[in-house]
């Protein structure tokens, strides 16, 4: 055993998912020595479940600083799109031409305008709130028989299943950086880093950082930490190809560079079933049809459940849970894989979470 | 709401297995619905028998086989052009029909009986227009008695091609030619099967029949084929091959007739989540069922070629097997009267099934293995995916298949991976030193079939925002 | 043309039209054709009475019936 392999690596990073594989990624392009240990296939891998919005508004009602944390997020996709295109040839096909959530009544356009008035005092991000036959204008086809939306430019999409591929493909340019199929029961510390247990092996590393979306929980467990996060089932209908019709994406209804419309927007409390339902089903095809009625004739080709990975604030969490064992979880592993990979895998590429970061440690829920 | 009906047992495929089925629940007093996809019942094995005019020309014992089942299954609610998209595990089925409405049914018991479909066959050319599977030109023979004009040559392995080209000389359609690509099999092999074989002496002398009057017939055979692909511009032009004694032939053709075996239509079981197993030996996947068809899900049943390949007579002893036991789970029958009554079908499907292991050593999969497919040949039709682009994502990372699936498209086209997810599981497995049971196939999504939002979004959906 | 009694759509298109000009796939704008007339393999996608990408094989020819080819006008 050489001496390299005894030390460990730098950083072991658990969850091959869009959180881990985005700071795995990062922490690579600073120069850090890192192993990325992915589940595989039976994972939950909230990241295939992901709609894919680019997505700042809305966010930070409940925390105040994750409503700059996100725009900022945001504004890094650009380049962290076109770094990963070049350094992979995969194309994440990110648009941010805007974006709308949708309201059915009067009532629930007013309190979501205020919503984004009271957001736009704590980051800057400007809003509109549009009509029907205004927001036809960026999604042809819709109906005009409901209240209306609210608009960000700042917003915008992604494929999820490419960013994850691409982040992938990234890291497997360096040898022996992807490990698939290395589930991690338990972390043990051991002296200068940690010990991670998978099946009757065990990986060694300085820094451990703990990205494994609902498995933290475990993981957490394990070195005596209870963590206040949730799972929230989302279920997700995707329909066959059409004619690309829509310049942006709303938070119901976006259509993909494929053509493709995916339909979204349940919020189940269920535990951790991942199973679809009819009821659900029927529901988001009713709505989809309600805002758009040329969707009637569109096929449903596949539909999915995710589990949403939440914390009571639905904000991120970044905390370091012992000296090197670090937390990155979140909700949005979308909108936030460009933060992830350059501001978040800095923090810990310096060994520890700076007074920015503050904010989102566990310690807000105590 | 939308309707529900509430039947003791629900069959999803009107094919042998299901018609006979729902003949002997019927008869026992249960009351059935059977649902088809098709427009008209009978599955593979006898697709075409309700027509009026009868064409008996290459379809003779079959047509009056199949009628004879129809009639038995009178009294089951039947219907046509109808499709299960979503299945629940206890059994409530949600069903679409062709004038766009939905209703949902809710049976006691669930019996699965979807048949078998052609192995898919991902070889170069096979995209191109003018080649269809040995079984599409039968089905088209069978029911709209017809085939595409134009110089037809069979390419492939399995009793069923042999069979389609003795079924077109009988319509008068001469093929070009045959390339057969299966393996040459062993003396040794061949005798050790042969004693199960000549249990099933009728199934044996049919084949030998089949075998002389090819030979009669004069049509080029080419025995031993390897490499076979299909080349074309816009359409198919010719077929190539290298021959048994290693040259590289080439038979021009309008028409390519492929055929690699047939495989269980499993895409119901896999999206319940029935257990299914690999057989080795027919080179599948296949549901795990109990002697009486019962799946790992309680209360569902699955009989017929969709458990594994057996033929219709098998398949139709295995439906009225599953609803024997069917009848005794709902308090029918007695477990004593049950049994009286499976005696004589299960002697006669341990007959049928002793002469599959002959049939699986002669006929082992040939060209629709895919693990060593040239780069650029296509595996996934629907979105056009290649065996390079599937190595390519392996090397990436995408080690399973629904990784694979979400990395590059292959799968997620309107069939949902009925075309690819074999081959997709061999190049994996070639890829990363496994075996396809190991890798396994991507799960199954639902709806069961694409079908339009409007039918799903019923105008007394209520929704909520 | 005259549909048979028992042709789908598909069989009665495989008839009367050239296999190139069935259909045109949506991913590669390459011609299409049906593969296995058994509901499996998705190649048959045709339009029926105004609803894109049906069946073919599975839908039997109705008098009245509009069907169009889903190949690109021009």
């Amino acid at each position: 055993m050489s001496a390299r392999s005894r030390a460990g690596v730098e950083f072991a990073v658990i969850g091959g998912g869009l959180v881990g594989a985005a700071v795995a990624y990062g922490l690579i392009r600073k120069g850090r020595q890192v192993a990325l240990l992915d589940e595989g296939d039976s994972a939950f891998r909230a990241s295939r479940g992901n709609f894919g919005l680019v997505w700042a508004q809305g966010k930070g009602d409940k925390l105040e600083a994750y409503a700059p944390w996100a725009r900022q997020g945001a504004a890094l996709w650009p380049d962290f799109a076109s770094e990963l295109s070049a350094a992979t040839d995969v194309d994440v096909e990110l648009e941010q031409n805007g974006g709308f959530v949708f309201c059915l009544t009067e009532e629930t356009l007013r309190s979501r305008a205020d919503t984004m008035e009271r957001l736009r005092t704590r980051s800057g991000l400007d809003y509109d709130v549009m009509t029907p036959s205004q927001i036809a204008h960026y999604m042809p086809g819709v109906s005009e028989h409901f209240a209306g939306a609210t608009f960000s430019r700042e917003d915008g999409h992604a494929n999820p299943l490419k960013l994850l591929r691409a982040l992938h493909a990234a890291i497997s340019g360096t040898e022996g950086a992807l490990r698939r199929g290395t589930p991690i029961e338990r972390i043990e510390p051991v002296s200068g880093g940690y010990r991670l247990v998978s099946g009757g092996t065990g990986i060694e590393c300085e820094n451990v950082v703990l990205a494994a979306g609902l498995g933290n929980v475990a993981l957490a467990e394990t070195l005596g930490i209870t963590l206040p996060i949730q799972p929230m089932r989302g279920q997700i209908l995707v329909t066959e190809r059409h004619e690309r019709i829509m310049k942006v994406p709303s938070e119901n209804v976006r259509q993909t560079q494929d053509g493709t419309f995916l339909l979204g927007g349940s919020w189940e409390d269920v535990g951790y079933d991942v199973s679809t339902t009819f009821e659900v089903t029927r529901d988001i095809a009713a709505l989809a049809v309600r805002y758009f009625p040329f969707l009637k004739n569109v096929r449903l080709v596949r539909s999915w459940s995710a589990l949403r990975i939440l914390a009571p604030d639905n904000a991120p969490i970044y905390h370091e849970l012992a000296p090197g064992a670090f937390l990155v979880t979140c909700h949005s592993g979308v909108s936030l894989a460009a933060i992830h990979a350059d501001r978040v895998a800095g923090w810990l590429s310096e060994g520890s979470l700076p007074a920015e970061a503050a904010p989102f440690s566990l310690d807000r829920f105590s | 709401m939308t309707p529900v009906s509430e039947p003791d047992l629900l069959i999803i495929g009107g094919g042998a297995a299901g018609l006979s089925a729902a003949a002997t629940a019927d008869g026992l007093g249960l009351t059935v619905e059977l649902l088809d996809e098709r427009s008209a019942l009978g599955g593979n094995l006898y697709a075409g028998v309700g027509k009026r005019a009868d064409d008996d020309r290459a379809f003779g014992p079959d047509q009056v086989r199949g009628r004879a089942l129809l009639a038995g299954a009178a009294g089951a609610t039947r219907s046509s052009s109808t499709f299960a998209w979503r299945i629940e595990r206890d059994g409530r089925t949600f069903v679409a029909d062709g004038a766009g409405g939905v209703r949902s049914i809710a049976p006691r018991r669930l019996l699965i009986a979807t048949g078998a479909m052609e192995r898919p066959v991902p070889i170069p050319g096979a995209m191109l227009p003018g080649v269809m599977y040995a079984g599409a030109a039968q089905l088209l023979l069978k029911s709209a008695a017809s085939v595409p004009a134009g110089r037809c040559v069979l390419v492939g392995s399995g009793p069923l091609l042999l069979l389609v080209a003795t079924q077109l000389l009988a319509f008068g359609v001469r093929p070009a030619g045959i390339v057969e690509t299966k393996p040459r099999t062993s003396l040794q092999a061949f005798l050790s099967h042969l004693p199960s074989a000549l249990n099933a002496p009728g199934l044996l002398a049919r084949g030998i029949r089949l075998l002389g009057k090819l030979k009669a017939s004069g049509v080029p055979f080419h025995r031993g084929a390897i490499r076979a692909s299909i080349a074309g511009r816009d359409r198919v032009e010719r077929v190539e091959f290298t021959d048994a004694e290693g040259r590289r032939q080439s038979i021009e053709a309008e028409l390519v007739l492929l055929h690699d075996g047939i495989i269980p239509n499993d895409h119901v079981t896999r999206q319940l989540g029935c257990r299914e197993r690999w057989n080795e030996a027919q080179h599948c996947f296949q549901p795990e069922t109990d002697p009486w068809g019962e799946t790992s899900l309680p209360g569902v049943f699955a009989a017929g070629d969709c458990t594994g390949i057996g033929g219709g007579r098998a398949a139709e002893l295995a439906g009225t097997l599953a609803a024997l036991e069917i009848a005794r789970q709902l308090g029918r029958i007695a477990e004593g009267e049950r049994d009286r009554q499976a005696e004589r079908p299960r002697r006669a499907l341990r007959r049928q099934h002793s002469f599959r292991p002959f049939l699986e050593m002669q006929f082992p999969p040939s060209i629709a293995l895919a693990g060593d497919a040239a780069s650029d040949t296509v595996l996934c039709r629907c979105e056009d995916v290649t065996a390079g682009e599937i190595r390519l994502a392996v090397a990436q990372g995408a080690t399973g298949p629904d990784q694979l699936k979400s990395f590059t498209r292959c799968g997620m086209g309107p069939c949902q991976g009925r075309s690819c997810s074999m081959a997709v599981a061999e190049i994996i497995a070639k890829e990363t030193g496994s075996t396809v049971e190991a890798i396994g196939r991507h799960e199954i999504r639902s709806p069961l079939k694409p079908l339009p939002l409007g039918q799903i979004a019923t105008a007394e959906a209520e929704v909520v925002r | 043309m005259i549909a048979r009694e028992q042709d789908t759509v598909a069989s009665f298109l495989l008839r009367t039209v050239d296999p190139d000009r069935y259909r045109q796939s949506v991913v590669s704008a390459q011609s299409h054709a049906p593969l296995c007339m058994m509901g499996v393999c998705f190649e048959c996608l045709v339009e029926i009475d105004g609803q894109k990408n049906q069946q073919g094989c599975l839908v039997r020819v109705r008098s009245g019936m509009r069907i169009k080819r889903q190949i690109p006008e021009g």
